[in-house]
């Protein structure tokens, strides 16, 4: 637990002493940067997207056969949907496709018959009249059955077993997804070692938590509490900050429809922001390990997966070898411990786009799956690989997180062959002031919330 | 009747294009030197045939928007086994802008 150590005595207001301060070595944990294929060597934005999808159903393909036999017995028959006859009890594999009437289409927005104005941005854009549709390599079908409308998402690739009534629609009677991949075994270490996951910073808004932010940069770095709170801090190996750092009010949508000679000498409301970003970087970086990685509103591009920010941002942060900027998605191997994680814009759009409400349960469902972003490209921006879906899981990852969220949760999920993996959902800190901590030992997980001021009549948080 | 011809009431006009060709291609040349290209030609159009149903082959997946040979390796990589031969020809025509490219290549303004 990350906690003062029991056997300290507490040594705050006391008197100084002459003899010799206690030093405390921070932590070293083996890293390596597995976030290569999120890297776009290329910038061609020409491509169509149904070379991503064609990709996605190859490399799904060969895991669903295997996840098919296993299920339903190796002498199942799995055909393809050119193939299949009306009554044929069979398995068939392919991508899902949700037909939703309240998705926002472009062509409905500019359509002149409409007349209305375009469709209001919604918290949710399901109906109950929403149908699934399969669509293999070349046909497809409609779906009914088994499989839940609400809860599946476009852009999955599923497994169903069923057989096509005479009407046209296959009946499912079962369905399943790819097993879930195979997972490192992890040497643990001996020790508690903690990294720290934090998200949704929020510089740059009205209203100002920077007192909390530097409380907890103190914390990191040792400058806080006591010597049983610097001893818990020195296991602390690295941070990991998922997105979001720069507030929402930084992005000034006006300033693109004003006209120019009215915004030429105001500066951008993110220029500032990053300065007071690299000033807290710049403390952290000098002590610890720093992961920074872009979200929804901080300067890098919009679609996934979003490029590191730029190193010119951070002038004095950069100038530690211990400062990175990585990319959304990332995949770190931390002492042997695999972290994967987004900075929320795959588990936002599953929820704009499906009936789960608890974030814990679309990431688990993204897991699943076997798919980081199954919406990308249809309703989450993407950018149009040919020859390669790089969210698709590879491994099974021990601790699979998501930033920017409403609230912290977490949980353990267990798969068939003994994989493992910590599923934690990182709230924002710009409304709750809080951050989680990875215990790498033990691969559990506590929340850690700074507070600045108490109310009247509260009482002091219990750690 | 006295002997007409046809060409007498329709006068055959010698149109201007007509014996340039003529002169190209080898009226002074020998006649297989033209039959060669129109050999060399027949083979283009055999291989470009070749490559377009390449193209059209649903197996490898769309085709719109990447190089022939962009796609015949991906379609190597995902093991769909494209035919070598395939390869081959695009390899040996590099900057044939008709190999290279996919047929709807002609159309990239629309998509």
């Amino acid at each position: 637990m990350f906690s003062k150590d029991p056997n300290e005595e507490g040594t705050l207001l006391q008197e100084p002493t002459t003899e010799d301060m206690v030093q405390f070595e921070r932590a070293q944990c083996s890293y390596e940067n597995l976030s290569e294929r999120f890297m776009l060597k290329q910038r061609n934005f020409g491509r169509q997207y149904a070379h991503i999808y064609a990709v996605r159903l190859w490399v799904m393909k060969a895991r669903l056969v295997k996840a098919a036999k296993r299920k339903w017995g190796d002498d199942v028959c799995i055909r393809k949907l050119s193939e299949m006859e009306t009554g044929e009890t069979c398995v068939v594999i392919g991508t899902l496709f949700k037909h939703m009437e309240l998705k926002p289409s472009i062509l409905k927005d500019i359509s002149e018959e409409e007349g209305a104005m375009p469709q209001p941005p919604r918290a949710k854009y399901t109906e109950d009249a929403d149908n699934l549709i399969l669509e293999d390599e070349v046909q497809r079908v409609s779906l009914e059955g088994k499989l839940d409308v609400q809860t599946s998402v476009t852009g999955t690739i599923v497994a169903v077993y069923g057989a096509e009534d005479e009407s046209g629609r296959f009946q499912v009677k079962d369905f399943c997804y790819a097993d879930l991949p195979a997972q490192n075994s992890v040497q643990t270490p001996e020790e508690d070692r903690f990294v720290v996951l934090v998200s949704g910073l929020g510089i740059g808004s009205n209203q100002d938590n920077l007192l909390e932010l530097q409380l907890l940069v103190d914390l990191v770095t040792g400058q806080l509490g006591d010597v049983g709170d610097q001893k818990s801090a020195a296991n602390i190996v690295r941070v990991i900050v998922a997105g979001n750092s720069l507030s929402e009010s930084t992005q000034d949508k006006d300033s693109l429809t004003k006209a120019k000679y009215l915004s030429r000498k105001t500066a951008a409301g993110s220029v500032e922001a990053m300065k007071v970003l690299d000033d807290f970087l710049v403390q952290l970086s000098s002590c610890v390990d720093v992961d920074v990685m872009p979200g929804d509103f901080d300067p890098a591009n919009h679609v996934l997966p979003q490029q590191p920010l730029h190193r010119c941002m951070f002038p004095r942060a950069m100038k530690y070898p211990t400062m990175h900027t990585v990319p959304n998605p990332y995949e770190a191997s931390v002492g042997d411990v695999r972290f994967l994680g987004t900075s929320g814009q795959n588990v936002d759009d599953i929820y704009k786009y499906s009936s789960l409400e608890n974030s814990l349960e679309i990431l688990e469902k993204t897991l699943t799956v076997g798919h980081v972003a199954p919406t990308a490209p249809d309703t989450l921006g993407s950018y149009p690989f040919h020859d390669s879906d790089p969210f698709i899981l590879e491994s099974c990852p021990h601790v699979y997180f998501v930033g920017n969220q409403a609230k912290f949760q977490s949980k353990t999920l267990e798969g068939d062959s003994g994989q493992r993996a910590l599923l934690v959902t990182v709230p924002k800190f710009s409304q709750t002031q809080s951050c989680v901590l990875v215990n790498l030992r033990t691969l559990q997980c506590e929340v850690l919330q700074v507070q600045a001021a108490w109310e009247e009549g509260e009482q002091p948080m219990q750690e | 009747m006295s002997q007409m011809r046809i060409t007498d009431t329709f006068q055959q006009v010698k149109r201007p294009g007509r014996t340039q060709k003529q002169g190209k291609s080898a009226q002074i040349q020998a006649a297989p030197a033209q039959s060669t290209s129109d050999a060399a030609d027949l083979q283009r159009q055999t291989e470009i045939q070749l490559l377009k149903h390449f193209d059209l082959n649903s197996d490898f997946g769309p085709c719109i928007g990447i190089m022939r040979l962009e796609r015949w390796e991906r379609a190597e990589k995902f093991g769909l086994t494209p035919p070598m031969d395939v390869r081959d020809l695009i390899v040996q025509h590099p900057g044939d802008e008709e190999y290279i490219h996919c047929l709807w290549n002609d159309y990239k303004q629309m998509l």
